[in-house]
């Protein structure tokens, strides 16, 4: 923590960076977005441990974790006093929560069918990390990892339909979000809501790290407007998105684990950049002994919560 | 009890005449599952004519309901009304706008997607209430179900519920989100006839078979309650339903007093 600071940051863990994306998981980027549209400056703590709820994000605050990214967000919202739906009346709050569930309980899955059963080399790709861990990922994936998306999948019901099927419904869902946004900035108006960080959390993750998918080629061909707001939020929130992806290193370098785990998996550094750009300079060692970081980079990102 | 990947056949099939398998009625509705009064409630706002039918086998999906069409075995409460649609040339929905059918489907995410394992939750795991509503002939047969719902349904239900998501979050939080969900339909239906307006759409029937199950089978239940104190348009909504498509609703329930298996199978037939 710099020593110039002396309100306590909020620290943000979740797993590195990819080469397409700082996050590969919609709710991290969700939670990300939130904090640039609300100023709230943090920290990113990159990690593989889990939140007491077994996903990420996770936030530890003044030494308390909290994990979802709703309930973070309602936590910082009455921390903070911060409210990006204070433009919005009773339907219209209303209306963006139903497409806040459309989704984060639905299209979703969608994506997690996607990237772990159907083009999970697609995915493996985007890592920044060694051939030699590339091809441990893909025997991880395949025996084990995919193992257990499948039975979350099965568990919400999805996943009992065929590929076909599901494609069909991720269609709908990204269909009905394009004719709502309509020719709109964003998704409730002139001015971005919290509906806009949940929407583009996930409508950026299809777009630009679902390479060669269907769902990427339905967009950019028949929904161009939700192509078209998702580079409007890049630009207003998002400016450094290329420094905050992983970077393709010309050698794999693993580090040994130390209590100053946290200051070697630095990927993002954002130097001499006003407002939000900030708050994401440093990834520094935490108060909390239990926080254990794998040292190599780009390992399998979690699933999302 | 129930076999997946066998669906069960009618036996006397109708050419044209739509079976609409579920798992049967109870003593205070036509139906046990949400999905299954989605389902029936749409057949009913397009006039498409269809026989119910107890079972206790299911197809591949390994859900109720199903349907058979021309000896056709169809699943899936959505895929079914997209193959009637189809089939009959039905469109609850025409009169929409692309905004307001996309509207529409978000809320029914909301229902289908996120309420209904707050009201599955509710009637499965916070108490027994579940076993009031279906009729057993003796003391015996209802430690056996309560033993098999112990055993196997509410395992699966919170394994389910923990792939979802949803069931890794405390009750209390589960009981704010479904809260939370229904304050947003009453929000959104305000003071309308209908969900999206003064004509019925395709979300009606998705709003009915969920909220309209739980206010009329499951009146302890926190939400039940909720609705009834905090949401009087949405009560007045669900009657209004039950009244336009359902008049027939108290005639079809298990007749009080019943007592054995086959007797309930032959009034669902």
């Amino acid at each position: 923590m710099s020593e110039a600071e002396t309100e306590p940051l909020i620290a943000i863990y979740y797993a590195a960076p990819t080469l397409l994306a700082p996050t590969a998981s919609p709710f991290v980027l969700k939670l990300l977005t939130y904090l640039r549209m609300t100023g709230l400056k943090y920290k990113s703590v990159h990690t593989l441990k889990m939140s007491s709820k077994g996903k990420h994000p996770f936030i530890v605050y003044k030494g308390k974790e909290i994990a979802d990214s709703t309930l973070i967000i309602q936590f910082l919202n009455n921390e903070f006093n911060k409210d990006l739906n204070t433009s919005l009346n009773a339907v219209e709050r209303a209306t963006s929560l139903a497409f806040q569930r459309l989704c984060e309980e639905n299209l979703v899955w969608c994506v997690v069918h996607d990237r772990w059963i159907v083009n999970t080399d697609a995915f493996l790709g985007q890592l920044e990390m060694s051939n030699m861990m590339k091809k441990f990922m893909s025997f991880y994936v395949s025996v084990r990892f995919r193992r257990v998306q499948q039975a979350n999948l099965h568990g919400h019901g999805i996943g009992r339909h065929s590929d076909e099927e599901i494609l069909q419904i991720g269609k709908r869902d990204l269909t009905a979000l394009s004719n709502f946004l309509a020719d709109k900035d964003f998704f409730m108006g002139s001015e971005p809501t919290l509906l806009d960080c949940t929407s583009f959390g996930l409508l950026e993750q299809i777009i630009e790290c679902l390479p060669g998918s269907e769902y990427e080629q339905f967009i950019k061909e028949k929904l161009p407007n939700l192509v078209a707001y998702t580079e409007r939020i890049k630009e207003k929130f998002w400016s450094d998105w290329k420094e905050q992806c992983a970077q393709k290193k010309a050698k794999h370098v693993n580090q040994p684990k130390s209590d100053k785990e946290g200051e070697t998996l630095e990927k993002v550094k954002v130097e001499g950049q006003n407002g939000s750009g900030d708050a994401y300079a440093k990834s520094s060692e935490e108060e909390d002994a239990t926080v254990q970081e794998k040292k190599t980079t780009g390992m399998l990102p979690v699933t999302d919560s | 009890m129930s076999s997946k990947m066998e669906a069960q056949s009618s036996g006397n099939v109708v050419q044209g005449e739509i079976t609409v398998f579920g798992f049967g009625k109870s003593f205070l509705g036509p139906c046990l599952s949400p999905f299954n009064l989605k389902l029936q409630t749409y057949l009913r706002m397009t006039d498409i004519k269809y026989k119910p039918w107890f079972t206790t086998k299911m197809p591949s999906k390994g859900k109720i309901p199903y349907i058979e069409h021309n000896g056709k075995i169809v699943e899936d409460s959505s895929f079914i009304i997209q193959h009637l649609n189809s089939e009959y040339k039905k469109d609850l929905n025409a009169h929409l706008t692309p905004a307001e059918k996309a509207i529409a489907l978000s809320f029914q995410r909301l229902v289908e997607d996120n309420l209904y394992w707050t009201l599955a939750y509710q009637r499965w795991l916070m108490d027994d209430s579940i076993l009031d509503l279906i009729p057993f002939p003796n003391r015996f047969a209802t430690k056996l179900f309560s033993w098999y719902t112990s055993l196997k349904l509410r395992p699966d239900l919170r394994k389910n519920m923990r792939g979802q998501g949803i069931g890794r979050h405390s009750e209390e939080e589960i009981l704010k989100i479904a809260k939370l969900d229904l304050g947003a339909i009453a929000d959104f239906l305000g003071e309308k006839e209908f969900f999206m307006g003064s004509q019925p759409s395709e979300v009606d029937a998705v709003i009915f078979g969920f909220v309209g199950l739980m206010t009329f089978t499951g009146s302890n239940s926190v939400s039940a309650k909720d609705v009834k104190e905090n949401h009087p348009n949405l009560v007045a909504y669900v009657e209004r339903m039950k009244q336009l498509y359902w008049p027939d609703w108290d005639k079809l329930c298990i007749p009080e007093g019943t007592t054995s298996w086959d007797e309930m199978q032959q009034q669902c037939g």
